[in-house]
């Protein structure tokens, strides 16, 4: 009980140091795009090749129409890089971090913040396209289109809970990390992004079996269709409480020992 | 008043990937792995770093740590600056404490000069107290001039000292706790380094450092602590413990 405190309080600490995680994750853009003349831009650039490319290939062969088949696959998969990244470079979120933790004694969730405070900036990078689409198909959109900004809010908390858990435990158990790129490659051709699960024919309702087919539904149906779509923001909910009480547990029970795993 | 009391702290570490190396290791050089391991299968072995260290310091003590390599100096240093969290007993501190274990610690080489300063200043003071003014009387310190403005990869090895040295000994801790004495860069900037360093641990109230160096635990400290094994072997005045260890290791 009193570690379990004792993690949550963890959580808040690192809260403190948020112009520390600001700098780092800044920096860690900076590094990653060091030497190359559009840096960040890239991000873009990427993104709008990627969506048009995949539009344009999985578009020929839906009945949907051109500009609603393009804007479901760039709101989609806007959702998808998130999530995704902040998987996969969650496994890691320790790891990476080992000089700074074996070397000064900080709340190990500040490096669980810069991480997904650089996943972040990515979304909202790609996110400007998304919105320059938008804008150029001239689509309507409807207030309950403002439901994606709670959605974004759930997908931060979301992502702090996955970071906090699949950082502890691909600490200890590096194939962890491995394993989750796997399924992160596998989930994406199962979640909706590329194709609209009511023109699957027979095995499209089981896709609503995947949770991260309702991540990505609470946050581009209310700018799509105008819809709020909520029965999937009750799995969400659901998935978020779950996963902060599992996150917290394991944090909790092994947080002293991640220093030594790295 | 800083205050340190050190109560019964036992640690033990597992290790892992070893697989079968380590009990060969053990056998042929027993000297220097003279901490206790043993294996818990899986390649994960366990290491008994520290066993019951008990001590206590007060305002003005300045504690030198001595030992052979592996002793278990640095995992105590690590328990005291909060990294490493005891198995048992207790740490208690009171006061503003800063460790400088590393002083190249987070380094980002991709960076400027003035990034990297920035960013470790905010690592240790995560409140608004990092100031530009601050940044750039730190700055300053190092002369390295223009050189601030360019990628720290861009730097010699006395420059990155420099750097190194300037971010690690900023502040004014209450506690300071170090692994090893340190000194930076070439002629001039070695003897201003030196008379900041001096100002560094005499401006704080407990000083605990790790040392191989005899005559500078003789300088600086008023007690000594012998690290054998893990276990305190020997803890009292400076003469007295240095002359044992001296002679018993």
């Amino acid at each position: 009980m009193r570690a379990l405190a004792h993690a949550i309080r963890d959580v808040f600490d690192g809260l403190k140091y948020h112009r520390f995680w600001l700098n780092l994750a800044l920096l860690d853009w900076g590094q990653r795009y060091h030497r190359s003349a559009i840096g960040i831009l890239w991000i873009f650039g990427s993104f709008a090749l990627f969506v048009g490319v995949k539009a344009l290939i999985f578009g020929s062969l839906t009945t949907a129409p051109p500009d609603y088949f393009s804007l479901y696959v760039a709101l989609g998969f806007l959702a998808w890089v998130f999530i995704s990244a902040v998987v996969n470079e969650g496994c890691m979120v320790f790891v990476q971090s080992a000089t700074w933790i074996r070397g000064i004694s900080l709340p190990l969730s500040t490096y669980v913040y810069q991480s997904v405070l650089r996943n972040l900036i990515a979304f909202a990078v790609s996110g400007i396209f998304v919105i320059c689409a938008l804008i150029y198909y001239r689509w309507s959109i409807k207030p309950i289109a403002l439901l994606a900004i709670p959605a974004l809010g759930v997908y931060i908390i979301n992502a702090l809970w996955v970071q906090f858990l699949f950082g502890t435990i691909s600490a200890r158990f590096r194939d962890f990390a491995y394993l989750m790129q796997t399924a992160m490659r596998l989930l994406i051709f199962l979640t909706p992004i590329m194709w609209i699960p009511s023109q699957l024919g027979s095995i499209g309702p089981f896709i609503y079996w995947n949770p991260l087919t309702h991540f990505v539904e609470i946050f581009r149906a209310p700018i799509l269709d105008g819809q709020p779509a909520l029965g999937s923001w009750m799995v969400v909910l659901a998935v978020t409480v779950i996963g902060w009480i599992a996150a917290m547990l394991v944090f909790a029970r092994f947080r002293h020992r991640i220093v030594f795993w790295l | 008043m800083p205050r340190i009391v050190v109560d019964n702290v036992s640690i033990s570490y597992p290790v892992y990937g070893t697989g079968g190396g380590i009990s060969k290791l053990r056998s042929g050089a027993g000297s220097v792995g003279s901490r206790r391991i043993s294996r818990s299968g899986f390649g994960v072995s366990q290491v008994q770093a520290l066993d019951k260290i008990a001590f206590a310091l007060e305002d003005g003590d300045r504690l030198g740590l001595i030992g052979r390599n592996g002793s278990g100096k640095s995992t105590l240093l690590r328990v005291l600056s909060g990294i490493y969290q005891p198995d048992g007993g207790h740490v208690l501190i009171s006061g503003r404490m800063s460790a400088v274990l590393e002083i190249g610690l987070g380094i980002r080489h991709e960076a400027t000069g003035f990034q990297n300063i920035k960013l470790r200043l905010l690592a240790t003071n995560p409140a608004g107290e990092v100031t530009d003014e601050l940044i750039e009387r730190l700055a300053a310190f190092t002369e390295l001039g223009e050189f601030l403005h360019m990628p720290v990869r861009t730097y010699s090895r006395g420059m990155l000292t420099r750097l190194a040295f300037t971010t690690a000994t900023a502040g004014q801790p209450e506690i300071l706790i170090l692994d090893e004495w340190i000194g930076a860069g070439d002629m001039a900037f070695q003897k201003k380094a030196q008379t900041h360093m001096q100002n560094f641990v005499d401006g704080a109230g407990i000083v605990i450092i790790a040392s191989h160096n005899a005559a500078l635990i003789r300088n600086i400290c008023n007690k000594a602590a012998w690290i054998d094994r893990g276990s305190m072997r020997m803890l009292g005045d400076v003469e007295e413990v240095l002359a044992a260890y001296e002679s018993g290791s």
